[in-house]
């Protein structure tokens, strides 16, 4: 592969990763966590948050 | 379509090999420092949706229960201390707050379907939600309230008899919380009478 470009896609591979992909995982799984206690509360009796 | 696997089979390269470009120390730090940056975003965003400005920007809270919350001594009193919306609404404590954001979820879900957009709607729907948010607080043990109220520092001999005869009893016990007795201090209580009794029962 040529430099250039290979240059090129760490780049962007960096980027995505940092500014999109990572700060997207971590608001889904905070937000898997705060539904997850939801739904236990609704099971387990009234919310008690 | 070809060229679209193709480029994503390019990029999983990429990502799996170890960078010729960039040095193990830019990469760690890089995403170091992303990582902060994205931390405090998140918390900025999340306290921004803990202010009273944000739960009355909608005119559901500001016209009805915001008003309500004017009269009250949780507004107006003479230390000047007040609580806010997410003071009693929102829990303190992180897991209990993230649920409740999700639990938002429905109250933005409210919002676009107008379940509560006229006054009308808000009147007939009040019991409801304030038999939700009054078992909640029973459920927790009145939990929001004590954030403030802490029942470890309160001076029986600056309260009335009647306050005095009901916290040392059944407040001291838990058979009793604070809202069993302290409905409507800082919203209007509507008639919580169960259906089909007469009001006031």
């Amino acid at each position: 592969m040529e430099d250039e470009q290979r240059k090129t896609e760490e780049t962007r591979s960096f980027l995505f990763l940092t500014v999109v992909m990572a700060p997207m995982l971590a608001v889904l799984f905070v937000a898997g966590y705060g539904f997850i206690v939801w739904f236990y509360q609704l099971l387990a009796g009234p919310p008690t948050g | 379509m070809h060229s679209l696997i193709d480029l994503l089979k390019r990029y999983w390269r990429t990502i799996r090999r170890p960078s010729a470009y960039y040095s193990l120390g830019f990469l760690t730090v890089g995403g170091f420092i992303a990582g902060i940056i994205f931390w405090g975003g998140f918390n900025t965003i999340l306290e921004a949706t803990n202010t009273e400005v944000f739960c009355t920007s909608c005119h559901e809270m500001y016209d009805n229960v915001y008003q309500d919350l004017r009269q009250t001594i949780h507004f107006n009193n003479r230390s000047g201390v007040r609580a806010k919306c997410p003071d009693c609404h929102v829990p303190h404590n992180w897991t209990f707050k993230i649920a409740r954001k999700m639990q938002a979820s429905k109250e933005v879900w409210g919002k676009i379907f107008g379940s509560i957009s006229t006054r009308e709607k808000f009147l007939a729907k009040r019991k409801e939600l304030a038999t939700r948010e009054l078992a909640r607080l029973r459920a927790n043990d009145s939990r929001e309230c004590r954030n403030c109220h802490d029942f470890g520092y309160m001076d029986f001999t600056r309260q009335s008899k009647r306050a005095v005869n009901a916290h040392s009893t059944s407040l001291e016990r838990g058979e009793k919380t604070c809202v069993d007795c302290h409905m409507g201090i800082a919203h209007r209580l509507p008639d919580l009478t169960p259906e089909g009794q007469p009001a006031g029962g």
